[in-house]
């Protein structure tokens, strides 16, 4: 059934974000998984994509590497 | 005790502490309005953010999104017969017919009003009171302490709607997380399975986040995520009238007591409390027969009473460290991570931290009333937001909160981990809040138990004997023997209605 199946992929797609996460960097990690996922569940817009993906990833920039100065897995990317 | 009242306004009046409180509230309105982001996620997802700022702004901060939260689920309540949070779900019943009327905007003003003068209402039990049971606390010592907490873990479930066994079940399984790690007192290893990410156990915002958040993400992918409506409802003018607000007084009264009230016992929570607010209101009326139709009263009801728990679920929490519901008890993690540990002495030793705290909270529903009377045509739009962008932000906030907290990225599959036991959890109908009480209170307890344990050896007592020392200790075990024989009767009610149901 479609549901499950939702499901079961999504699962995949976060042990995915979880294993990209320490080897690309948090950021390039996100990136992928954000658009990704998005483009998965349905989401074609691409102001919306492109939006929330650099909205995120920028807000998390400052506020985590710049503001609180908390420290985010680097890796091979970013 | 006024000294420290006024000090507590002083600095709550500060302009970084306002600056925290309305963006707090702001964010916490945002959130849940968001169906799909309760209140308790909201604050779970949101502590990470506070590692960096000293306890009491971080506090100030949580607390306004505490407050934006719970009055913020009633928008798209009302505007999509989606509750934004679970404390909602009572207020859409008439909410939402309002709205298919053409009446919305009258909706949604009830809905901040009432939820204003609730909170208020709270937070000044909060403040009057908390020092009043703090004081009586100061008696509460190991025993006392380890039999509130199982006094507490013995309401769970008991004032809800659904099945009581499974929420003690879920509190118990919870206590069994919180024995993973080191022991307290002889430092042997417990569940780790050799993982070394787990010699602490499992981190609390970690626990949160992953059970909270990952199974939420799960739970939206089941249906399709585009599937968002095409349009919120014409809003209109949001005031009811004076007139109107006169005649509500006795209901805004009622439901801000319960709420107030039902915030304070360990196993209730908000949507417990709009829900009895909404059915005494219902009970009081001369014409019960409105209510479910569009009848604004209803509104009223609910929002008052939800919102004041959170002055009630505020007080067992700040002054005996037990959760008052699951946002109190994300609360308590976010207290942890800050240095504050909860218990009895937690007010005396920090009373300059908690009473800018209570008074901030004040000003957070002030200001989430303004900022919804203000903007609410441009906040409501979130109740829009389609699933297959709220999967991947949550899943994304849950990552870093969970990798943020110590920089492992071991926590990211703890949180993984159990985000899917959550997940069949929810699919199972086992409430989740009661996980997160074990995992901070089982600990807790243990430690309190161990003192026990050496003391009444020490004095070569049984341990029974120790327990019969305190009359405190003695009201506290006869009130969990009730609770649990209470909880058994709610339970044989409930399994037999839903065997006349099966066979209906």
């Amino acid at each position: 059934m479609k549901a499950e199946h939702r499901v079961l992929v999504t699962l995949i797609f976060l042990v995915g974000y979880g294993f990209l996460v320490p080897r690309l960097g948090f950021f390039a990690a996100t990136g992928a998984f954000l658009v990704l996922h998005m483009l998965y569940l349905g989401i074609r817009r691409p102001q919306s994509i492109i939006g929330v993906t650099v909205g995120f990833l920028a807000i998390f920039y400052l506020l985590f590497e710049g503001f609180l100065n908390v420290s985010l897995p680097h890796g091979l990317i970013y | 005790m006024w000294d420290s009242i006024f000090q507590g306004a002083a600095v709550a009046f500060q302009p970084l502490m306002m600056l925290l409180a309305f963006s707090g509230a702001m964010l916490g309105i945002i959130l849940g309005a968001t169906p799909g982001i309760s209140a308790t996620l909201s604050i779970a997802l949101l502590v990470p953010v506070t590692f960096a700022m000293s306890p009491v702004s971080a506090l100030v901060f949580l607390g306004g999104v505490y407050c934006g939260a719970i009055y913020g689920g009633s928008i798209s309540g009302i505007l999509i017969n989606v509750p934004g949070t679970p404390a909602a779900v009572a207020t859409m019943i008439d909410g939402y017919k309002m709205t298919t009327q053409g009446r919305a905007g009258h909706a949604l003003g009830a809905a901040v009003i009432a939820s204003l003068i609730g909170g208020i209402f709270g937070t000044v039990v909060l403040i009057f009171a908390a020092p009043l049971v703090a004081n009586w606390a100061l008696k509460i010592r190991s025993q006392e302490f380890f039999w509130i907490v199982l006094f507490a873990m013995s309401t769970i479930g008991a004032l809800g709607e659904g099945s009581v066994i499974k929420g003690l079940l879920s509190g118990a399984f919870g206590l069994l997380l919180g024995t993973i790690g080191m022991h307290p007192f002889t430092g042997s290893l417990r569940f780790t399975f050799g993982m070394s990410s787990l010699y602490e156990g499992i981190p609390v915002i970690v626990g949160m986040v992953g059970l909270f958040s990952i199974s939420q993400v799960l739970t939206l992918v089941e249906e399709k995520g585009t599937d968002s409506q095409l349009d919120i409802p014409e809003i209109g003018s949001m005031f009811p009238g004076w007139r109107k607000l006169w005649q509500m007084k006795t209901t805004l009264l009622r439901s801000s007591i319960i709420g107030t009230a039902v915030g304070t016992m360990p196993g209730a929570g908000a949507d417990i409390a709009s829900f009895i607010g909404y059915n005494e209101a219902r009970r009081f009326a001369k014409d019960p027969k409105r209510f479910g139709k569009g009848e604004i009263e209803g509104v009223f009801a609910a929002e008052a009473a939800n919102n004041a728990v959170v002055g009630g679920s505020l007080i067992p929490m700040l002054t005996l460290g037990i959760p008052g519901n699951a946002v109190t008890a994300a609360l308590l993690g976010g207290l942890l991570i800050h240095g504050l540990i909860p218990g009895p002495r937690l007010f005396q030793t920090q009373a300059t931290t908690l009473y800018p705290f209570a008074f901030s909270l004040l000003l957070s529903n002030i200001f989430f009333a303004i900022a919804a009377f203000g903007g609410l045509k441009y906040l409501a739009r979130v109740v829009l937001t389609p699933r297959g962008i709220l999967a991947p932000v949550i899943t994304v906030l849950t990552v870093v909160g969970a990798v943020s907290y110590r920089n492992l990225v071991a926590d990211i599959w703890i949180a993984l981990a159990l985000g899917v036991v959550g997940y069949l959890l929810r699919k199972v109908q086992i409430p989740l809040a009661p996980i997160i009480l074990g995992i901070i209170l089982g600990p807790l307890a243990e430690k309190n138990l161990q003192r026990v344990l050496v003391i009444s050896g020490a004095r070569h007592m049984s341990l029974m004997e120790y327990f019969f020392t305190s009359k405190i200790t003695v009201v506290l075990m006869v009130l969990s023997i009730l609770s649990i024989v209470y909880s058994l009767w709610r339970e044989i009610r409930y399994q037999s209605a839903q065997q006349k149901q099966v066979q209906a």
